[in-house]
């Protein structure tokens, strides 16, 4: 499957939806943090090839009451030890005040798109960025702090051991313990962390209401995402055969270059992750070669027209042509030989 | 390590065979497909998601850095990383550190000092201070007999060490019930030993 069609396929669900394609600059005066590329500009300017998008939007957008709805689609630039790592990211943003709605719409828009391109087999694993906040009550902020960066590298190990160091009750240690390995059915001693579990598994209902099937969402609480502006709802989309999430978003709040606040919810990925997917698990969009002798070419054209305007794609191959290797298009769409017409 | 690691992988899956010495690398027992790896490159297995699951020393783990969930610490292969150096200190301007662990040495110790200077060694680190190479070594350290031998003496433990069980990101996501299984097993093995 082939780039162009996944970013047509995403262009027209979108549009659907109501949201409108934008263009951010690749160059930016944004610093962003350790793994972006950074030059001096002739002046001496220092400047830097974005790392992702969203901050590059939510700096420069105006706040509006109406429901803003944005789409991206681009390339973006990373430090990987000395060699610069280009990818094609692929994003989309609701700008809108903090409501279920907006969090709910953002994962449905993900659920069409990926019925779309033929993607079944996925787990959208979601979390709350206030599940932790309980601890306030027990633990300094830095201690806090000290914690969240131990989630986000994944080390449990590290994290209980710190914790056990922490001044806190059995009880609260036991609720740390619970959501570091949590399950559907567990409890907690602290009655604002049982608050918050009880809202995820709340919007997983609603998921579920809208048709996601209860085992393609997964409640993790201890599953965090690097950007401070998060605020609420966080996901991250695992498809089965890759061995990192394909991508993620969430709710965030952060302040544009006015000052103001600025809330919503958006989604990115890296399109190579994706087309990786797709292309080991070798599935097909619907496109189809016909080949025909190259006398028969007016022919066939009522047939390819119609094809077409099913939507399909249709192609054209001379049967004449040098080196004409019809395995090799078998792996890329379906094959239809004509002879003798 | 090696045989330990073995011995409780048995625990979970009794099918596993009990003679490991004729130099297989990969081996299948009815619950659970065993690939032996070099401990250097165990971490990268699991990233990639060759393995899902791996069992691989807590200081190759913080030292590497690698994408993977460290789950659970397991009950063998304990021992210390420790900076060491001669029993006496002096007041330097630039300490040299020698080590096989860069990245812990840099993570723990880069603040101690006005200003430090790592030098990677392979092995056999303890040559360092004797060689005037180092001012101080940092090292896993499990009775402390070579340091010992050698004149040194423990400064500080940076953190204890030991079998550690990680995942693959992914595979935890996708397997999340299969290992949350696993985890119970082991804590149950736990609390009757």
């Amino acid at each position: 499957m082939k780039s162009i069609y996944i970013e047509n396929t995403i262009r027209k669900e979108l549009e659907l939806w109501g949201y409108l394609e934008i263009r951010i600059p690749i160059v930016s005066e944004n610093l962003w943090g350790n793994e972006n590329l950074l030059f001096f500009e002739k002046n001496g300017k220092l400047l830097s090839l974005r790392p992702e998008m969203t901050s590059e939007i939510l700096r420069n957008i105006k706040k509006e009451n109406f429901p803003i709805r944005l789409f991206y689609m681009g390339p973006i630039f990373r430090l990987n030890g000395y060699s610069i790592e280009e990818k094609f990211q692929i994003g989309w943003e609701l700008i809108y005040l903090p409501s279920l709605w907006r969090d709910l719409e953002i994962l449905l828009t993900i659920r069409n798109i990926f019925a779309k391109i033929g993607i079944e087999n996925y787990i959208i694993e979601i979390n709350n960025t206030n599940i932790w906040n309980f601890l306030r009550k027990y633990i300094k902020e830095e201690e806090l702090k000290n914690l969240k960066s131990l989630l986000l590298i994944k080390d449990y190990v590290s994290l209980m051991e710190y914790v056990e160091k922490l001044p806190i009750s059995v009880n609260v240690l036991d609720d740390i313990r619970k959501l570091l390995f949590f399950e559907d059915n567990y409890s907690f001693y602290d009655d604002d962390l049982n608050e918050e579990v009880k809202s995820i598994k709340s919007f997983k209902r609603e998921l579920v209401n809208l048709g996601y099937s209860p085992e393609s969402i997964l409640i993790n609480p201890v599953f965090i995402r690097p950007f401070e502006y998060y605020d609420g709802l966080i996901f991250e989309v695992y498809l089965e055969d890759i061995k990192q999430a394909l991508g993620g978003g969430g709710s965030y709040v952060a302040t544009n270059k006015n000052g103001e606040k600025i809330f919503g919810t958006g989604f990115a990925f890296v399109e190579e992750d994706l087309l990786k997917n797709i292309n080991n698990n070798n599935q097909k969009i619907n496109k189809k070669y016909y080949i025909c002798s190259e006398k028969d070419f007016y022919k066939i054209q009522k047939l390819i027209e119609e094809e077409r305007k099913r939507g399909n794609i249709a192609i054209f191959i001379p049967k004449e042509m040098e080196g004409l290797d019809l395995k090799e298009l078998e792996k890329d769409g379906e094959v239809i030989l004509i002879e003798n017409l | 390590m090696l045989e330990q690691a073995l011995n409780f992988l048995k625990i979970l899956d009794p099918s596993l065979e009990n003679d490991y010495s004729n130099r297989k690398l990969r081996f299948k027992g009815e619950r659970f497909e065993i690939f032996l790896a070099k401990p250097w490159d165990l971490p990268l297995y699991v990233e990639e998601r060759v393995a899902d699951l791996g069992i691989v020393g807590r200081d190759i783990i913080i030292e590497q850095e690698r994408k993977v969930v460290s789950l659970i610490k397991l009950p063998f292969g304990y021992c210390k990383m420790v900076l060491a150096g001669f029993p006496d200190d002096k007041n330097l301007e630039e300490v040299k550190i020698a080590s096989k662990y860069v990245n812990i040495t840099s993570k723990y110790l880069t603040n101690r000092w006005n200003k430090i200077k790592i030098i990677k060694l392979n092995g056999s680190v303890e040559l360092g201070p004797i060689l005037n190479i180092s001012d101080y070594i940092v090292d896993l350290v499990e009775t402390g007999r070579t340091l010992k031998e050698n004149g040194l003496v423990v400064k500080e433990i940076l953190f204890e060490s030991s079998a550690c069980l990680i995942a693959n990101i992914s595979s935890y996501v996708w397997k999340r019930k299969e290992i949350l299984d696993i985890l119970k097993e082991v804590e149950k093995t736990y609390e009757n030993n």
